[in-house]
């Protein structure tokens, strides 16, 4: 199905109510009825109440409308109907469905389903000629849906031949329906000469609802063929018929019909705990009758009897009673009318024994078990009965015996007296006596008693629970109890031992003598402490005396592990845990082997004992160890700078301050000349072995270096250091007439300083240019030519072209 | 292939407004139209099509006036044993008669009619036509249905309980053919006895259950029925299960006999057998064919009869679904409820009111199958 929102929109009802003369109000309901006045108003037009109600929000299916009306004092009943919500799309006219069966109607939606369409108005199908051709007669039917409603089911028969039939020409064909008039007598059906099938609509309106045979044959000639019947259904059919009203009404007065409220639950109808007020039904005898109409066709009307009358109902004064007494019975009886008749049969025997209205009170005579019938009318032939059943008893004697667990007994001994009640009712109490006292709280069959003294005297006194004793209590005889006294007893015995203490002879502990020792329970003469273990122990000791009474006296003593403390060796930085064990109480504490303590660079340390001495264990304990001192000594060595040759040595204690030899010295080389710095490091307080090592300063020594001209004077003179290079300006030789001179080195040449040393100036000579020359020359890849003119040195270089001009040399080009 | 083209208009729904309802009960207080049948029919009110309701409590009237006088009237109980638990076995809200209820007219559809112990009778009669016609007897509960000195037309004898017998045979000299009538879906506890050359008539999807002797099932003279699809059980094991001149068809019925008691004595057993092997002689009993238990929300003995899963009879019917009652085109409906008409079933009403409040519980159903 699916789903859907807006089935219709209005749903129109109109209803007019008539029930009161005039109507002052009017509501409706849609499936739960919440009670009169709480249903939804409804405009009213004089007496006629005309509702739209929206539907809009129920969901597709059944829904259940009810509508009533208020006027003078009192409500209408309430009308109800069902109404069906469509999905959209779809209404009431809509065609949902078609379908067709043959020969037998498998029911509603189950047949072969035939094409539509909603608006549709005539069907054409076609049926598989398998399913009516085989011989013989057969019914089809065809119906549609509209909304949810199948249309009746429009019948047809048709007949098919079998060709063992067909042996002439057909003659005749008829039908019937319900009753076979005889051969030639049915309804005639047209026919041709070789038809071989032959189909008749059945007048389904004319029949009435229910089965239906119908019959068809052929004639041959002057024969007929057998009948071929077969039944057909004429009902308006529905799987489900719709139930719209359950009604009840009372003591077959149909013109108070009541609606009953119901719900619907799986295309049923429930009606759960619907409660009907009897309030106003005279007392008596009722019936209730109940029907449904569905598809305004009523059930069978089921008829219920109902009494209404006073509720019999009575309790006995006693849970039981006695015989020959009286017995009070107490009328409870609910809803008790003035025209209410009690008739009592107080003996089951059937009879009435009692008309009284209200309690009664019998002595029965004999005893047994009697049902008490109470059994009350109120109107007309409606009976109630209440029945109780009560025993009646005979009467009883309470008779109580004492019995004691010992005639005689120890001060303090408990002694039990047991009574034996008979005749005295399951639940008998007793009364304890001592000495004639009533004993306080001592109600029970037994009586368990310790404080008894010599010569008191017990006796019980039973008092019946019986509901019919002749007498409510009775007296047991007296029992005289025997009391000796308690020997005195005392023990005495230490308190704590410890594990190792070993056996202890327990012997002369306790007083009087004679008597027995026990150590938890087991008894000894003496106790190993080892053996009977840790913990805590009852020593007792159990006199009896010539009287057969037993004293004793308990102590209790501890037996303990004897204690262990822990017992610390450290270093004598008082952290350093050098040995730690547990040692017992009592025991002497084993030191470590001496411990050692590394040396500084100051001290070498010696192990000088333990800063106490050590002694047994009373406690927990530290040892710290102690040590000596001793300064360390180491070499110091001075040395030349050659880091070998030894200048002086000696040791010195540590922190003292070394002293240094005579300042040492360093012989000259050519290069350097030496003077003593001092020592590598600086000397300071002595803090291990160490070496100085000497220093020296070293200064380059400085050489006369000369530059002599050729002619011998002097050119240049001063010190030069070692290795440096000495230099000197070039010297020049004025040009004579011949030649022209040009410096051209030292003699010898100049080399680095190492030692004194004199140098010589040398000159080179060249021509002078002849005075032809002015004209325009070109050198020619002879070697540059030097001109010497007015003291200019001329230099022309090859391939150039110079031109003399007067007494300059001028470049060309 | 050949095909038939059918056109059909669309049919409205029409309402036959003579039909009127008529209540009958015995009790004269109750405001129904008439305390006995007889009155109804006696009624120049009570009209052929009319439904005349029989409402529960006994009817304590003589057959004379347990007798339907007045033909094409319908008569609807309320069917019987509708209850919350099924163990306590209480019947409720019935009816019941003193005496039989007798036909004497034809076209009368009976149903849903509780008779305990007392019988249905097709009556001799001059209000009927002989044979009697168009007579439904369906869903009633009674001890038998028979047929005095009369015979039996175009009739429907369905799902009933019968708890003693059906004989359409009373006596062959005053005739007793049942002539197109169809007889389905009855759960028989004791035999049927189908009339002397019938003509045309169908026994079908019947359950038929003998306590003891050596009567026959069924016996039908002379042909003219189709005995189809049954169930015929035997507790005593008797042979004589089937007794049958000439019956036309005799197809897929289970029998209590064995093979091999069929064997040996094939003649007075079922003398058809061996024309009609499609029928199962399989030693079928109560243990082996029938759940035999009654469990439900109703109280119906016939609950005991519904086939067990895996018995023989739940395949061996001509279309090859179930034999006995409960199978075919019209299962027996438990409880005998009334097809066309609501029902009320596990109607709780206290006797007495508390505290001036009577509070009431049941449920209504129309269902028309």
């Amino acid at each position: 199905m699916s789903k859907h929102s807006i089935v219709i929109a209005l749903l129109l009802c109109s209803l007019s109510l008539y029930a009161q003369s005039t109507i002052s109000t009017a509501e409706y309901w849609i499936d739960n009825d919440a009670g009169y006045g709480r249903g939804i108003a409804i405009t009213l037009a004089g007496n006629t109440a005309v509702a739209n109600i929206p539907t809009g929000g129920l969901s597709e299916g059944w829904h259940q409308l009810g509508l009533r009306s208020y006027g003078g004092d009192s409500w209408s009943q309430t009308y109800m109907r069902s109404f069906y919500v469509y999905s959209p799309g779809e209404s009431a006219t809509s065609i949902t469905g078609a379908e067709y069966w043959v020969d037998t109607d498998p029911g509603h939606g189950l047949a072969q389903a035939i094409p539509y369409t909603s608006s549709q108005s005539s069907f054409v199908f076609t049926v598989p000629s398998t399913d009516v051709l085989s011989p013989g007669l057969h019914v089809i039917g065809m119906r549609v849906k509209r909304g949810h409603q199948w249309s009746t089911t429009c019948t047809r028969a048709f007949m098919t031949l079998s060709p063992e039939e067909m042996t002439g020409n057909i003659t005749g064909a008829e039908y019937w329906i319900d009753d076979d008039p005889g051969y030639g007598s049915g309804t005639a059906i047209a026919f041709t000469a070789h038809q071989t099938q032959f189909g008749v609509n059945v007048p389904m309106d004319e029949l009435s609802d229910g089965y239906h045979r119908i019959g068809l044959r052929v004639r041959y000639s002057n024969r007929w063929s057998q009948t071929y019947t077969r039944e057909i259904l004429n009902v308006n059919f529905k799987p489900i018929m719709d139930v719209t009203s359950v009604e009840a009404y009372w003591d077959y007065d149909e013109s108070n019909v009541f609606n009953v409220p119901f719900t619907i639950v799986d295309n049923h109808v429930e009606i759960t705990g619907f409660t009907l007020s009897t309030a106003d039904l005279s007392y008596g005898k009722h019936i209730l009758s109940l029907r449904a109409i569905a598809d305004d066709v009523p059930s069978v009307v089921m008829h219920y009897t109902v009494c209404k009358n006073a509720t019999p109902l009575f309790s006995f004064g006693e849970e039981e009673a006695c015989v020959n007494e009286e017995l009070s019975i107490v009328d409870q009886s609910e809803n008790v009318q003035p025209s209410t008749t009690y008739a009592w049969d107080i003996d089951n025997n059937g009879r009435t024994d009692y008309t009284t209205k209200g309690n009664i009170v019998h002595t029965f005579t004999r005893t047994g078990t009697y049902t008490v019938t109470l059994t009350m009318q109120t109107g007309d032939g409606c009976e109630s009965s209440y029945s109780k059943e009560i025993t009646v008893r005979a009467k009883t004697t309470p008779r109580v015996s004492l019995s004691r667990s010992k005639s005689s007994s120890c001060a303090g001994e408990t002694v039990t007296f047991t009574a034996t009640a008979t005749n005295a009712g399951d639940n008998p109490t007793f009364t304890w006596l001592r000495n004639g006292n009533a004993i306080v709280g001592q109600t029970e069959s037994v009586l368990e008693i310790s404080d008894l003294t010599d010569n008191d005297q017990i006796q019980v006194q039973v008092t019946s629970s019986d509901r019919c004793p002749s007498t409510p209590t009775a007296s047991s005889s007296t029992y005289t109890q025997r009391v000796y006294a308690l020997p005195v007893v005392e023990l005495t015995f230490p308190e704590a031992f410890y594990s190792d203490a070993g056996t202890i002879t327990l012997a002369g502990h306790g007083t009087p003598t004679g008597g027995t020792y026990y150590v938890d329970d087991t008894q000894m003469s003496s106790v190993n402490m080892a053996t009977v273990g840790i913990g805590e122990h009852t020593l007792r000791y159990v006199v009896k005396n010539s009287n057969n009474c037993t004293a004793e006296q308990s102590v209790t003593f501890t037996v303990s592990e004897r204690p262990k403390y822990l017992i610390t060796f450290v270093d004598d930085d008082g952290t350093t845990v050098i040995q730690q064990s547990e040692v017992a109480l009592d025991a002497m504490p084993t030191p470590p082997a001496d411990p050692t303590k590394e040396a500084t660079a100051q001290y070498t340390y010696t192990f000088a004992g333990w800063d106490k001495e050590i002694v047994a264990v009373t406690g927990t304990e530290t040892y710290i160890a102690t040590y000596t001192a001793t300064v360390n000594k180491y070499l110091i060595t001075f040395v030349d700078e050659d880091s070998t040759t030894v200048l002086a040595s000696a040791e010195y204690d540590y922190g003292t301050t070394p002293v240094a030899p005579t300042d040492p010295t360093k012989g000259a080389t050519a290069q350097y000349t030496y003077t003593f710095e001092g020592w590598d490091k600086e000397i300071v307080a002595v803090t291990g072995a160490a070496t100085y090592i000497a220093t020296y300063t070293a200064t380059v020594n400085k050489y006369l270096i000369t530059f002599l001209n050729n002619d011998e004077s002097v050119l240049c003179a001063e010190e030069w250091e070692y290795g440096a290079t000495p230099t000197c300006d070039d010297p020049t030789k004025a040009e004579d007439e011949q030649y022209i001179y040009s410096f051209a080195g030292w003699q010898p040449a100049i080399v680095a300083v190492t030692g004194i040393a004199t140098y010589t100036a040398t000159f080179d000579a060249e021509s002078k240019l002849p005075t032809a020359i002015g004209n325009q020359q070109t050198t020619t890849g002879e070697p540059p030519i030097k001109i010497l003119r007015n003291g200019v040195l001329y230099i022309l270089r090859d391939g150039k072209t110079y031109t003399v001009e007067g007494q300059v040399i001028v470049p060309q080009g | 292939m050949k095909k038939f083209i059918l056109m059909a208009a669309v049919l409205t729904v029409s309402v036959v407004a003579s039909a009127r309802n008529w209540r009958i009960n015995y009790d004269e207080n109750s405001g129904a139209d008439f305390k006995t049948l007889k009155a109804a029919c006696e009624s120049a009110e009570v009209m052929k099509g009319d439904v005349l309701y029989m409402e529960p409590g006994f009817h304590y009237g003589s057959e004379a006036d347990n007798t339907i006088t007045k033909s094409g009237l319908k008569i609807v109980g309320p069917g019987w044993g509708f209850k919350t638990n099924a163990d306590e076995a209480i019947e409720i809200a019935t009816t019941n008669f003193l005496n039989n209820i007798s036909i004497k007219a034809d076209s009368v559809h009976l149903v849903g009619v509780h008779i305990e112990g007392k019988d249905i009778v097709f009556a001799k009669s001059t209000s009927a036509s002989n044979p009697h016609k168009g007579v439904t007897i369906e869903r009633c509960k009674c001890s038998k249905i028979y047929a005095s000195e009369r015979d039996l037309s175009n009739s429907i004898i369905r799902n009933n309980f019968i708890t003693y017998e059906l004989d359409l045979g009373y006596s062959i000299s005053y005739g007793c053919r049942v002539n197109h009538s169809i007889i389905e879906g009855n759960i028989i506890i004791g035999f049927a006895r189908l009339g002397y050359k019938s003509l045309g008539s169908l026994f079908d999807h019947n359950t038929i259950v003998s306590g003891s002797g050596n009567d026959n099932l069924i016996s039908s003279g002379n042909g003219g029925f189709q005995i189809t699809n049954n169930i015929f059980i035997h507790k005593a094991n008797s042979v004589n299960v089937f007794y049958d001149y000439n019956a036309t068809v005799v197809n897929n019925n289970i029998f209590s006999i064995t093979s091999e008691q069929y064997a040996a004595d094939a003649a007075s057993s079922f003398p058809t057998y061996s024309k009609y092997p499609s029928n199962q002689c399989v030693g079928a009993t109560v243990a082996n064919t029938f759940v035999n238990q009654v469990s439900g929300d109703y109280f119906d003995e016939a609950m005991r009869y519904t086939v067990l899963e895996g018995s023989v009879a739940k395949t061996a019917a001509s279309n090859g679904g179930e034999c006995g009652a409960f199978g075919g085109a019209h299962p027996y409906v438990l409880n005998g409820r009334p097809t066309g008409i609501p029902y009320l079933y596990d109607v709780d009403v206290p006797e007495q009111p508390t505290n001036n409040q009577l509070t009431i519980t049941f449920k209504v159903a129309g269902q028309n199958e």
